[in-house]
């Protein structure tokens, strides 16, 4: 089985993963905004935020060697940075999955309880 | 023909907006596309289209591009392919154990055990997947784990204020006038015969 180089590019420094962190949630909340618009939800501010957060970056990550910028080089940027973030969103999967497996650990031996509500009150 | 990074790019933000759609209201009846739009997204996931050919357009893009070749496109797919199967065996695996544990209804035996069955099973396609234990065996990749952590954090902290400032700048409500003699006595009535049942 090959390996997926997650750190292929050069994008391997400190810095560099917060900003894949930012990019990621910015690109996904900017995709939930528009796909869940509202007007009552004042969605203008947050959206223009987002796209902003997600676009200068990734266009000043085009523009580092020849000083110009294409649709096609920002769709590549967006991908490299979508694929790092969800790849760094899976490695923590394990982990994630092992705190699962523990509440589903408790789950399993719980006794059903005579009263429930009572049970909720106390707890 | 469709440059696979760009499939890829648009079919997770069609995984995105599925899940968004899915969770999200006012418009409760938006949830009824988020299971196709979930699938197309998932397919083009899967199905990417093949590298380009050395007399198409894109080739020589591909050139340059360090991730856009055969190795980096088989990689991509077998993270994908594993990790799909891993995250929704995981999905069902929970699903089955609270249905058949006693929260909701009656013990389920059956249930559970199969629930657990499938659970072990995800656990062993992570297990199967090189990535992880290369990942935690090298001191950077957990770094840089722990600076992705902090970029997530910090990004809730940015739209947590965005959005209370937004918030800030709605216009307020005047104040409401108290309620007037009848008003109150229907207010007291209404409650005073639900409380009787109806009487």
């Amino acid at each position: 089985m090959t390996t997926f180089d997650l750190l292929s590019d050069g994008i391997s420094s400190f810095g560099a993963m917060i900003f894949v962190g930012l990019f990621l949630i910015s690109f996904c909340f900017s995709v939930h905004l528009i796909v869940t618009w509202n007007p009552y939800h004042r969605p203008v501010i947050p959206l223009v935020c987002s796209i902003l957060i997600c676009i200068i970056p990734a266009t000043l990550l085009t523009m580092e060697q020849d000083s110009s910028t294409s649709i096609e080089e920002m769709l590549e940027v967006f991908f490299l940075l979508t694929s790092l973030g969800a790849g760094m969103v899976l490695l923590w999967l394990p982990i994630i999955l092992l705190f699962v497996t523990i509440m589903m650990f408790s789950l399993t031996k719980r006794k059903p309880s005579p009263d429930p509500l009572i049970e909720m009150i106390e707890n | 023909m469709v440059f696979w990074v760009n499939q890829a790019l648009l079919s997770f933000t069609l995984l995105i907006a599925a899940f968004s759609m899915w969770r999200m209201g006012p418009a409760f009846k938006r949830s009824r596309f988020a299971g196709p739009v979930a699938l197309i997204g998932i397919s083009g996931l899967i199905f990417l289209p093949e590298q380009p050919l050395y007399f198409e357009n894109d080739y020589h893009r591909c050139e340059l591009v360090s991730f856009c070749n055969d190795d980096g496109r088989e990689s991509y797919l077998n993270v994908v392919k594993w990790s799909i199967i891993s995250i929704f065996s995981s999905i069902l695996a929970c699903f089955t154990i609270i249905k058949g544990s006693s929260i909701y209804s009656k013990r389920n035996p059956i249930l559970l055990a199969s629930g657990w069955i499938v659970l072990v099973f995800s656990w062993w396609t992570i297990s199967q997947s090189p990535w992880f234990l290369e990942a935690y065996t090298r001191i950077d990749v957990i770094f840089w784990m722990v600076a992705f952590l902090l970029g997530v954090l910090a990004s809730l902290y940015l739209f947590f204020n965005i959005i209370r400032f937004t918030e800030k700048l709605t216009p307020k409500d005047p104040p409401i006038t108290p309620l007037d003699e009848k008003e109150r006595r229907l207010v007291t009535e209404m409650i005073r015969r639900n409380l009787r049942g109806g009487v």
